[in-house]
């Protein structure tokens, strides 16, 4: 249920309103408002991670293995 | 967590939002602080940064590069309309749509082109604040706050003592060799290599740990997983919903 309003809040898709309504019905309100507040942080916290040059060389050497 | 009663459509039918006190005065204040000029741009700029993280989102150009093999691919996005330089209008429409793929050399190229490592981490703060605020709107289906009106004044080039290279690509500050000045920037004489990104723009940092505190944990109890803000989730829920985010947006840090 957190997962599913993670994943359409991410991606911008219409489902975020059914999985935002889904959450309300399950967790109540304030979780919806909890939910939304991590999620709006992490869309701040990654961008700027990434644009930062955070990213650990072995996790980059891992990552581009099979493209090597 | 304390509650206030705003009414804020569309919620489900008969659900109010029990927004966190404070919420409302807290973006605000970010808001009123991005209008005003910062540390290496005009508030003019700053606001036109708000406006093209937002014409971002639905950018054809940004969609064709992201979906294409290199990121190099295709011509810069611009804006005919914003205060801005392209080059800065298309730094900001990358880090919306495709942060992954940006590169120490991109980066080089950006500070080539005139945008120095200040004028960088402070469009960071900028962006990146603006589109915590927007986000958080957006998936409560709230309207977006209006842009601010931007407030005259030149950029004061504040550049802290000791920031260096270290883990990041740009400078920044080591809670253990910082001046007393920005001694706020690390309570308890710690914080979270993310946010310390922006401590080379101080006041950007500080918008940055305000929104943290606010929507996530606190940031000198970011490490420890024990603790738990007190709201309708737990630790682990908030663990759970923050690295399927990050996971979702390819963010391997």
């Amino acid at each position: 249920m957190l997962g599913a309003f993670a994943d359409a809040a991410v991606d911008r898709s219409a489902e975020v309103a059914d999985a935002r309504e889904q959450l309300t019905a399950e967790l109540g309100p304030a979780a919806v408002v909890d939910a939304a507040g991590v999620m709006a942080t992490f869309q701040r916290m990654d961008r700027l991670a990434d644009a930062a040059g955070l990213r650990g060389d072995e996790v980059a050497a891992v990552d581009l293995q099979p493209v090597r | 967590m304390e509650e206030d009663s705003r009414l804020l459509e569309p919620a489900p039918p008969g659900v109010t939002w029990p927004l966190p006190t404070g919420l409302g005065d807290l973006h605000s204040r970010i808001w009123e602080q991005i209008a005003g000029p910062g540390s290496w741009w005009t508030g003019d700029e700053r606001v036109a940064m708000v406006a093209a993280a937002r014409k971002a989102w639905d950018c054809p150009r940004c969609a064709e590069r992201k979906a294409s093999l290199s990121p190099a691919w295709g011509e810069r996005c611009g804006d005919p309309e914003s205060v801005l330089d392209d080059v800065v209008v298309d730094a900001v429409h990358r880090v919306v749509n495709d942060a992954p793929r940006l590169t120490r050399t991109w980066l080089d190229k950006l500070h080539h082109a005139g945008v120095t490592d200040g004028h960088y981490v402070e469009l960071l703060g900028v962006v990146t604040c603006a589109i915590n605020i927007d986000e958080f709107n957006r998936v409560l289906g709230m309207a977006l706050d209006p842009l601010p009106a931007s407030r005259p004044g030149s950029p004061d080039r504040y550049r802290p003592a000791n920031a260096a290279r270290n883990l990041h690509w740009v400078p920044t500050l080591d809670p253990a060799t910082r001046e007393e000045s920005e001694a706020d920037l690390f309570p308890g004489a710690r914080t979270g290599n993310v946010i310390r990104s922006l401590s080379l723009v101080p006041d950007a940092m500080r918008m940055a740990i305000s929104l943290t505190e606010m929507h996530y944990v606190p940031t000198q109890f970011v490490p420890d997983i024990e603790w738990t803000p007190g709201r309708s989730l737990d630790r682990s829920q908030i663990e759970f919903l923050a690295s399927r985010v990050s996971e979702r947006n390819g963010c391997v840090y």
